[in-house]
């Protein structure tokens, strides 16, 4: 059994998620987890979590204010520039939060951690890990993390959206990069949950908290400027990429459960497990299925839309602190539907 | 002079506080350089007929209240009645109105000078205008002034751009 933490993109309500672990831990002083999947916001909060540092992770969620993580700019200055938004105070933050010292607890607790972000030059997402020996996938790139430069430089490139924030060059101090000035974005452009990492990487067991809701909202407003239009672009994109990462997983699992639900039925009819398994093993042609049994997947995801402005890019302590209750009354519904069979964690 | 040196000290600390809203990103503590050329006319309101003005202005500044105030000089060239002549003077805009593009910073601002200016004709004009600042690019002013050596008006339109570079952000996370 391995069990993963996969933590979506949503910049500020990423307290959201705050508030799930927050109930989660409470109630399962046990609770660990083998891997930790982050995009953006969540790349920010996995390597704390991996380290048990949630007091840190609270107080990061309901202090800073959007000054803190990005500058606005007169945007006739940023014409040349590479966005709108100035992150260097992210920046700082990252430094003073994610030092060598942390990092170097990381590596030797052996904590899985996997950062997603997506390389502008190639349009692939790459993966940046702590893990010395991850899976090797078709569809994205995966590169281990060799200092804590480049650790720093992950979290802060994932956190990174696109045009709203720098791009950053994360192996440009990286001995021997054949792409050192490569640039690399939010991995949320490609993915928006890392759902897909954590079962390449064998995860069985898989919490994944998105940020974005799960209802459609209605709204019955015009919009009338060019603002407030791109702002709602930003928002439906984030949430289409959002319910595309849990439909592959969730039709993935169903295949599992289905291939599982055959080969009992199999058996239960007499043929033996070696010749079921020789059957569903064709050689020559490798399938993501194979040796893999059905998933447990759950999810937690806020009811309704969570606010924190474009991107999830205001950061207001006093609503983060709202998204924090509100995760930890989700995690409550969980903790109360379970059956307790299926905590294998406590 | 020492109460109303006082006075003006605490008015400017005043504002200063007042003023410091981080959010706000016109006039924020910078050097700042615009070439406007300016053309209108210089009357004393009677019968006779009315001079043409236009000419180039040169205009340093300095924020010294962020967000508010912005303190400079003029160095004018400009010709009329005939002559091509020169003044300079001391310049003060305060920022009145910020155009936000929230929540992704603003789009320019509109501010009001105030300036005193000698010329080389014995000229001595204090007034002032309304400018629009578009993308702290491009601005667009009216202005006022009243010469109270030679008895005259100075009424201008005047259409400028920045020619000081703007501050590079320093990207300390790609070095």
């Amino acid at each position: 059994m391995s069990r993963a933490l996969v933590i979506s993109g949503g910049g500020c309500k990423g307290a959201f998620a705050v508030g799930i672990l927050k109930r989660l831990f409470a109630e399962y002083p046990g609770l660990n987890f083998d891997m930790f999947v982050g995009t953006s916001t969540g790349a920010l909060m996995a390597p704390l979590v991996a380290l048990g540092e949630m007091g840190m992770v609270e107080k990061l969620y309901t202090t800073q204010k959007t000054e803190n993580v990005v500058l606005e700019n007169r945007l006739g200055d940023r014409i040349n520039s590479t966005s709108i938004f100035d992150a260097s105070p992210l920046w700082q933050q990252i430094v003073e939060n994610y030092t060598d010292e942390r990092y170097n607890k990381v590596v030797a607790n052996g904590k899985k951690i996997y950062i997603t972000t997506t390389c502008l030059q190639t349009g692939q997402m790459v993966v940046f890990t702590t893990d010395k020996t991850p899976a090797t996938p078709a569809h994205y790139q995966i590169e281990t993390i060799v200092n804590a430069d480049q650790f720093r430089k992950a979290i802060m490139a994932s956190a990174c959206q696109p045009v709203f924030m720098q791009p950053i060059k994360i192996n440009l101090h990286v001995p021997g990069s054949p792409n050192p000035n490569f640039q690399y974005v939010d991995g949320g452009v490609r993915e928006y949950a890392g759902i897909q990492m954590a079962i390449d990487n064998g995860a069985t067991e898989i919490f994944t908290i998105l940020l974005s809701s799960a209802e459609v909202e209605v709204e019955d407003i015009e919009y009338k400027n060019l603002f407030s239009i791109l702002q709602k672009t930003i928002d439906i994109f984030t949430d289409d990429v959002g319910k595309n990462d849990l439909i592959i997983p969730q039709q993935f699992n169903e295949a599992l459960q289905y291939i599982d639900a055959v080969k009992k039925k199999m058996m239960s009819n007499g043929v033996a497990e070696i010749d079921i398994n020789n059957y569903f093993s064709i050689s020559g042609l490798q399938t993501p299925y194979e040796s893999k049994k059905p998933l447990k997947l759950y999810q937690f995801q806020p009811k309704a839309p969570l606010g924190g402005g474009p991107g999830g890019l205001s950061f207001d302590p006093v609503e983060m602190q709202q998204m924090i209750s509100k995760g930890e009354g989700i995690a409550g519904e969980f903790i109360a539907s379970i059956n307790t069979g299926d905590v294998t964690w406590a | 002079m020492k109460v109303i040196t006082h006075t003006l000290l605490l008015c400017l600390v005043c504002i200063q506080l007042k003023a410091q809203n981080k959010r706000d990103t016109e006039f924020p503590k910078e050097f700042i350089m615009h070439v406007k050329l300016h053309n209108g006319l210089v009357t004393n309101f009677s019968n006779l007929p009315e001079l043409y003005t236009g000419g180039l202005q040169f205009v340093p500044q300095y924020t010294i209240v962020p967000q508010k105030i912005r303190a400079g000089v003029i160095t004018d060239f400009y010709y009329t009645n005939k002559k091509i002549s020169a003044a300079f003077g001391p310049t003060f805009s305060y920022k009145i109105k910020t155009f936000k593009a929230a929540p992704f910073g603003s789009l320019g601002n509109i501010n009001l000078n105030v300036d005193h200016l000698w010329g080389t004709n014995r000229e001595k004009l204090i007034g002032g205008g309304i400018n629009a600042d578009i993308a702290n690019k491009i601005v667009i002013g009216l202005s006022f002034h009243r010469d109270y050596n030679l008895n005259t008006w100075w009424v201008q339109n005047s259409i400028g751009i920045r020619i000081s570079s703007v501050k590079k952000t320093i990207e300390i996370f790609n070095q």
